[in-house]
Order: C-alpha cells, then structure tokens, then sequence
C-alpha cells in the first residue's frame, strides 16, 4: 500500500519515484508509509509536528556542532596583546610548535611566519609585531 | 627517528661530554640566584643579576664548560639559566617595583620574548632542573605544562623546591604534587643542601 505526502495528504503509488524526488503536486518530500488503513487529519498532524520538532533539534545540533568547529579553529593565538605592555601567553599553543601567533586585538591575528619555518631560530622579534 | 639518530650522531662526532643542562619554572622562584650558586660553585664566576623584581632575565643566559664534581664523579655542562615561564606578563607588576612606565612596557615585551624563547630551547636541552619557591602553591598551569612536557619528550628532570630558608617554606608539598620525579630542597641563597642538588644532577642528568 502507498505512501501518503505529509504535506497536502497526495497519496503515492508504490515504489513511484516522488518518494525520492518529491511530491509532484506540491515538492515536498516527507511522506508516511500508510499500510492498509488510511491516515487520519488528527494523525497526519501529530506526525507533521513530530518530524519537523526532529528536524529542528537536528538543525540545532548542527548549528551547535559548526560553532564549536569555529570556536576552535580561532583558538589560535600563542600570545595575546591585551594591551600595550600586558600580554596573555598559551603556554600550550606555544609548546605544540606552531607558528607564532599574536592576537593584536579582537579578532585581529599577526602569523610570525619565521617562527613556522625555523625551529631553531633563537631570536624572535616580537617587536616585528608589535 | 630522525632526531634521534641526529642526536646520536653529534654524541658520536659532537662534543658528547658537555651536557645542557636548562633551569626553567616560574618567574622569581630563584632561577638566576641558583645558577650563580653553581657556576660560582665549579667556575668561580657568576652568571647574571638575580633580583626581587619579576623577569629579570629576559633571554637564555649561558655559562659553558661548567665541571660538575660530586661523589667523585664529574660531569661537564653547558648550563642555561632561563628566563622565568608565566601565562601572563603585565608592565604594571614592574611599575608596584618603581620601574617607570615606559620602561616597564619595554621589559614586559622582552619578558614575553624570553617565554617563547625558553620554550624554543626545550627542544635542546639534555636535561633540566625545574625550580619551585617552596612558599609557593605548586599546582599551577605553568609547573603542570612544563613538566607534562618535559615528560613527554623524554628529558630528565629534577625537581628543586628553593628557598627553603624562608619561614613559611614547604618544600614537602611541591614533592607531594609531582611524586613521580626527582627532588630534592634547596636554599640557593643560603647555600643550603646544595651537595644533595650537586649529587642528584651527577647521578640523573
């Protein structure tokens, strides 16, 4: 027995193709297997809010998921210049031999690129930066 | 691998013998005073100007051939006294000292520079006395970092708890917090213990 659009109540023939590329009376593509008996207003309803709240928290999770990529890819600075004479230094970052990397202010990032090439370079010149 | 083999190729056709040894850990926990104490101790010469004001040294100081004897036995060093490792450096801490504003931007930019050049120097060193004030609470992110690393690359450390002259010292507690290395408790102003220091180096470095 076919499937039902959850969107306008169209209801599909088996195994046609606008399972996979959407109702062809108005494109939405969430459909509910229907069986033998026929769906209900009351269910078709209960199941629409179902699977949009499942899509929501979905979209919420990705949304949570691509800040937190974001908050790392800029947990970048090995120094940070607070203000002139007052620094903030990761040890940690300073330690896993990136190149030096001095956030002048918010946001605003100077790569000393010498430091990325030349593990024994003795002399850094912060004053480059700063 | 690579810097293995390096390694052993320059102990086969390098100055094998002189051994870097690398004094690290905070700012003011007796670093310089400490290195003097040694150099003075083998050389007869001391190495910088140790003082109360934070960050005094603010680049690698070095003092080579450093002849180390104890127990009869006699190692050679190079040893490096660093410039103090803090997560922050702010001019105003050289300020509350009576430095004047300009200079104190000045010496907190070079302070900054000194951490990261201490840090580079981590991949150099044979070996390392890591030196605590023993007025001070060891748990700190600096000590954990620096240790941790140390660990993972494999360099042997000692663990110095200094000042232990001072009334409200407990080295004990710097022992209790990393009981896995070696360590021992010093006065380097007072010359206190310093052949205990002298013995451990000879037999772990």
């Amino acid at each position: 027995m076919p499937h039902k659009c959850l969107n306008c109540g169209k209801t599909l023939e088996e195994e046609s193709d606008e399972l996979m590329e959407g109702c062809s009376n108005c494109g939405q593509k969430l459909f509910v297997f229907e069986g033998d008996k026929s769906l209900s207003d009351k269910d078709r309803d209960t199941i629409v809010q179902d699977v949009e709240e499942f899509m929501e928290n979905l979209e919420e999770e990705e949304e949570a998921k691509k800040r937190l990529k974001e908050a790392m890819e800029f947990d970048l600075e090995s120094i940070k210049v607070e203000e002139p004479g007052v620094y903030e230094i990761n040890l940690r970052k300073l330690l896993e031999e990136i190149p030096l990397i001095v956030e002048m202010k918010e946001g605003e990032y100077y790569i000393y690129l010498p430091s990325a090439f030349s593990k024994d370079r003795k002399n850094i010149r912060i004053d480059d930066l700063v | 691998m690579l810097e293995r083999l390096k390694k052993l190729l320059s102990g086969l056709f390098g100055n094998k013998d002189q051994i870097k040894l690398g004094i690290y850990g905070p700012p003011n926990t007796g670093k310089t005073t400490l290195a003097n104490r040694i150099s003075e101790e083998f050389t007869g010469e001391e190495m910088g100007s140790a003082s109360e004001v934070p960050h005094e040294t603010r680049a690698v100081q070095k003092k080579e051939k450093v002849d180390l004897k104890s127990d009869g036995k006699e190692i050679s060093m190079n040893l490096l006294d660093m410039p103090g490792i803090s997560t922050k450096v702010d001019y105003k801490e050289f300020v509350d000292h009576g430095i004047d504003e300009d200079e104190a931007k000045v010496r907190s930019k070079e302070a900054t520079k000194g951490v990261v050049e201490a840090i580079k120097w981590l991949d150099k060193v044979d070996a390392v006395l890591v030196v605590f004030d023993s007025t001070d609470d060891p748990y700190t992110q600096v000590n954990v970092t620096i240790l941790g690393n140390l660990e993972a690359k494999d360099i042997p450390i000692i663990l110095v708890a200094n000042k232990t002259d001072l009334e409200e010292a407990d080295p004990e507690s710097i022992k209790d917090a990393f009981p896995q290395y070696n360590f021992t408790q010093i006065s380097a102003k007072e010359k206190e213990n310093m052949d205990d220091l002298y013995r451990k180096i000879v037999e772990n470095v």
